[in-house]
This record gives structure tokens, C-alpha cells and sequence, in this order.
């Protein structure tokens, strides 16, 4: 699974997914019509959460695994002092003042069932909060490589 | 009692209810449920899925657009954000022990 850590414009929801999914595009992890595809994956079931024990928000957006030809995992993190508003996944009427978004492109889930379980454990550790408020994109990846990635090949 | 069915919707059926089965997995035979199958959906295939009669309750990350499903709906991001978890999974231990 490949990860990489991108630093956003900043913006709306459907910019930052637009930035992210090109980047997809154009590092060859998924195919064109991705961007459409998470557009409207994120307008019928948006994808922020909320994590108020630690202070902010996340975002897990994803689309149908139809478009996606290589996992990867893209770790986008809102301008210093910026926040990206999501729309809550518990409340469609609710927004998310989201810091961090994880881009999830995966093409098949059963081989990334750790992964994913192992990703929503750490939205909740103490390490994971300081390296999003320091924003700190390298700091985040490996986090996530070293947690998430390694030992479940 | 017989064995437990349920069915765990999210909007691709890809990534939270992988983490959502994993967890109810682990943590429901712990909370002594009879677990059968814990099979996962999209939530426009919620309705369906449901009306096959195999499930006996929807565990579900994201609003579902029909109100009317013959079972029980509990809807929750607990098993990402770890907030109310052990809540969630002590509501869903009674749903299922009804």
C-alpha cells in the first residue's frame, strides 16, 4: 500500500477532495471519473468525523473501489490554522471543522481489514492529535506506516 | 438462543464497516451474543439485503434514507472516533439479545 503526505490549499470540502483525487490520478492510483466518483461518494455519504476527545476532525473520504488501480492511502493536512469543513457522517446537518483528511484508496478490502481497523484506533491516540496540530505531514505518514502498515503485510 | 445475524452498512461498504465488523467481531461474543454472520453493505443495499429475512439487526456509520427496515437500526461512528464504544456495543449486545 502506498501513503503519501500532501499539504492543502486549503478551501472547500469538494476543492480539497478534487486537489487529493487528481493527485490520485496523477500518481496512477486510480483511473479517470475518480474525482466525480468521490464527489458524489462524499455528497450521499459524507465522511467527517469528529474526534472531541482530542479536538478535531477528520476525514476518511473514499470512493467505490471501481476507480482505484493501486492502494494507497493520502494523507492531506489543512494550511497551519485552517480548517476544511466536512459534513458529519453521524449528521448530515452537521459540519466537521476537519484538520486532517485521509484519502482511503483501496481496491479491495478483505486484505486491508488491519489496516483500516488499525487507522480508526490511532484517530484516537494522543500522537496522532499532536503531529495533526503541528501538522506535521512526515511526522503522520509515519505514524500510519509504522502502526497501520508494517507487520500486516 | 440462536445465532445472531448482522448486517453493517456504510456508504461504499469499504472502509467503516470493515472497522465496524472487525470490532463487533472481537467484542460481541465477549458481551455473550451468539454471533453468526457479520456480513457488510452499502447503504443503498441496505433495504434489500435486509428483506432477505437472514438479519436481525443493521449497525450502520451513515444515515440511511429509508426510515423502514423490519429490524433494528443502530447508527454509530463510535468505533472510529472511540467515543460512547463500550455504549454502543452494550446497545447492541441487548438488540441482538431480544
Amino acid at each position: 500500500m502506498r501513503t503519501e503526505s500532501i499539504t492543502l490549499a486549503g478551501g472547500s470540502d469538494e476543492d480539497v477532495l478534487t486537489r487529493l483525487g487528481e493527485y490520485a490520478i496523477d500518481r496512477g492510483y486510480a483511473e479517470e471519473g475518480y474525482v466525480d466518483a468521490l464527489l458524489e461518494r462524499e455528497a450521499n455519504h459524507p465522511t467527517g468525523l469528529d474526534v472531541p476527545t482530542k479536538g478535531f476532525g477528520i476525514a476518511i473520504p473514499h470512493a467505490d473501489p471501481d476507480f482505484v488501480t493501486e492502494a494507497a492511502a493520502l494523507v492531506g493536512l489543512a494550511p497551519p490554522g485552517e480548517v476544511i469543513e466536512f459534513t458529519s457522517m453521524d449528521d448530515p446537518d452537521q459540519t466537521v471543522e476537519v484538520e486532517v483528511v485521509i484519502l482511503l484508496l483501496v481496491n479491495e478490502t478483505e486484505g486491508y481489514t488491519t489496516f483500516l481497523s488499525n487507522l480508526a484506533k490511532l484517530f484516537q491516540a494522543d500522537e496522532f492529535a499532536t503531529l495533526v496540530r503541528r501538522r506535521d505531514g512526515d511526522g503522520l505518514l509515519g505514524l500510519v506506516v509504522d502502526r497501520c502498515i508494517e507487520g500486516d503485510a | 438462543m440462536s445465532k445472531k445475524n448482522v448486517l453493517v452498512v456504510c456508504g461504499t461498504s469499504v472502509a467503516t464497516s470493515t472497522v465496524v465488523k472487525e470490532a463487533l467481531k472481537e467484542q460481541l461474543p465477549e458481551r455473550g451474543v451468539d454471533v453468526g454472520t457479520i456480513a457488510k453493505g452499502k447503504a443503498t443495499e441496505a433495504q434489500s439485503k435486509v428483506s432477505s429475512g437472514d438479519f436481525d439487526l443493521i449497525v450502520t456509520t451513515t444515515s440511511l434514507s429509508e426510515d423502514r427496515f423490519d429490524v433494528p437500526i443502530i447508527q454509530t461512528t463510535a468505533f472510529m472516533t472511540g467515543i460512547g464504544e463500550d455504549e454502543v456495543l452494550d446497545e447492541i449486545a441487548a438488540a441482538l439479545s431480544e
